[in-house]
């Protein structure tokens, strides 16, 4: 699809921003069965995901920061998943960057807020282990690069 | 006169003051303020009286439901009774607030009771002098003794028979103005009251929801980590298990799934009155046929014969009348006698300043004991091995919180175990 950067050169960056230890395990899962297990940098409360945020943002590497893969859960510890994705899309980096928010959160509430702070995608978290292995299908679409 | 505001104008006779002076009585006691309708009383029946001084002792209730007494004064300034106890219960004014006769003495100071009590045996020193006096009780239709108005003059014999049944007349007109003024303050607390208890209900509510809604959300984060955790061990050893650890995990996942299916029920419960803005007025029909078109598939599975009577307009929101609609349906629909297609009739009546909906249907019935039971959230009279008919009893919980949102009811109408039942719900008829 990019012709100036067809063959991606190192692994995709995944900044995994989630607290809760299942959730982590079954992610990680889905991400290393999408092939995207190579980078994958873990936070568990929203400090640390800014942290994260700001290193990666701040590493010469290629691919380049605006295409790191962010999963965001939205109810963390210290500081919202709402503030860490204003934040994200605030930055020069960030402004683009696939997001893939992950919530059990079902309000209209948190929905609406989501699509202001323009999530790329959105996922319920379901109490089925099958439903949950669909998350792969919902990251696939945002991903940069060839893999489109 | 005696008193520099009572003096007749020149231009007036003594009747016409006094005819005057007795409209502003009556006047004055349709106040319903206590206070200033006992201050204007004692000052304008001292005045009709001709008395030196009048005042006028009462009992008002404080909050606490105690009696305490004030008094008023006239003619005399406030200081010059400043200092001296309340009226105490000596034999001079006993009777009064006893609520006996009309005492009228041409000279206070011969009377035998005069006088006969410690500390001051009389008038205290420095109090106003008194020779002629009159006193009448004041009693409330309740044969309550409310107070009572004394007046007094330095001279003596001033006051004659005539002043004397004024003075009655004036009694008992105080006493029904005081009534009013009390029976109106009353009815100002219990306004109060009731408004304090409305927000306190609106609160209790507020909070109710509030802890649902969180508790639901709350509750979905460890429940989803027992539900996955057990799969993840399923997908990981399930087919090394023998059948009966195999059961315990499964048993693990029905529970898992149970919960949350209550879980989703709790947060519908609590949105289904979530709905801002006025109702607007729509079809009836109009929602059951939407909602017969939902429940499609399950009409024609259960060879369900659904008929409607002539349906009105009302004014609620449409999700709120489909979701009852559906509610009842359904369960006319899931409660069905085996063997025999389910018959739903519906219909609607007006009644008073109601439109009273019907959904009867043929169906296994409801013992009449259990008629406002199944209102409950979560109460079911069907056990959840029961699969045929499985469920979480919500739906009829959810129906009463929409009806009573719009000041409506919802009840059994009748219902006979093994012959069908039939449900109403009553909304207000918003057109005039």
């Amino acid at each position: 699809m990019n012709p100036e950067n067809p063959v991606r050169a190192a692994p995709l960056t995944v900044l995994l921003i989630e607290d809760n230890p299942t959730d982590i395990l079954v992610i990680t899962r889905i991400l290393n069965n999408c092939g995207l297990g190579g980078d994958i940098r873990l936070a568990i409360d929203g400090e640390a995901a800014l942290d994260l945020w700001k290193e990666i943002e701040a590493e010469e590497s290629h691919p380049p920061a605006r295409d790191c893969l962010i999963v965001l859960d939205l109810n963390l510890p210290k500081i919202s998943g709402h503030e860490i994705l204003a934040c994200i899309r605030s930055s020069p980096a960030g402004a683009a960057a696939p997001v893939v928010v992950v919530t059990s959160s079902s309000s209209d509430h948190d929905l609406a807020a989501i699509q202001a702070l323009k999530a790329s995608a959105y996922f319920r978290k379901p109490t089925d282990l099958n439903a949950f292995l669909e998350l792969g299908n919902t990251i696939a679409p945002v991903l940069p690069g060839p893999e489109k | 006169m005696v008193l520099e505001q009572s003096a007749p104008k020149p231009d007036l006779g003594g009747h016409e003051v006094e005819a005057e002076q007795t409209a502003q009585l009556w006047n004055d006691l349709q106040d319903l303020d206590l206070t200033r309708l006992v201050q204007s009383v004692t000052d304008t029946s001292t005045r009709l009286v001709g008395a030196q001084f009048g005042s006028f002792f009462y009992n008002v209730l404080n909050e606490r439901g105690e009696s305490y007494m004030l008094y008023t004064l006239s003619g005399a300034p406030a200081e010059a009774f400043a200092g001296y106890p309340m009226p105490r219960n000596t034999e001079l004014f006993a009777s009064t607030f006893r609520g006996e006769e009309v005492v009228r003495s041409g000279d206070i100071s011969k009377d035998p009771r005069y006088g006969t009590n410690a500390p001051y045996h009389g008038m205290p020193a420095g109090h106003l002098a008194v020779r002629s006096y009159l006193a009448a009780p004041v009693i409330s239709r309740s044969g309550e003794v409310l107070g009572g108005l004394f007046f007094g003059h330095a001279e003596p014999e001033r006051f004659t028979a005539s002043q004397e049944s004024l003075v009655r007349s004036l009694a008992s007109q105080a006493a029904i103005a005081i009534d009013n003024a009390r029976l109106f303050e009353q009815s100002r607390w219990i306004q109060e009251e009731l408004k304090r208890s409305n927000e306190d209900l609106r609160r209790a509510n507020r909070d109710m929801e509030t802890f649902a809604y969180s508790a639901s959300h709350d509750l979905q984060e460890p429940l989803r980590n027992v539900a996955i955790n057990a799969q993840l061990l399923e997908r990981a050893i399930g087919h090394t298990l023998e059948d009966e650890p195999l059961r315990f995990l499964q048993s693990i996942l029905q529970g898992a799934n149970r919960m949350e299916a209550l879980v989703k029920d709790l947060l519908t419960y609590t949105h289904a009155i979530k709905h801002a803005g006025s109702p607007p007025i729509i079809s009836a029909r109009q929602v059951l046929d939407d909602v017969l078109q939902t429940l499609a598939g399950r009409i024609e599975e259960t060879s369900t014969i659904v008929t409607a009577g002539h349906l009105p307009e009302v004014s609620i929101h449409k999700v709120h009348l489909a979701q009852l609609f559906q509610n009842l349906i359904g369960n006319a629909i899931k409660y069905h006698r085996s063997g025999q297609a389910p018959r739903i009739i519906i219909s609607a009546l007006r009644r008073d300043v109601w439109w009273v909906f019907n959904v009867a249907d043929n169906g296994i019935g409801i013992d009449l004991a259990y008629a406002e039971q199944i209102f409950d959230l979560f109460k079911r009279l069907h056990s959840h091995s029961h699969s045929e008919f499985a469920g979480n009893g919500v739906g009829l919980a959810i129906c009463r919180r929409i009806v009573e949102q719009y000041n409506g009811r919802i009840w059994l109408e009748k219902s006979t175990p093994g012959d069908g039942s039939t449900f109403c719900f009553a909304l207000p008829d918003q057109k005039p």
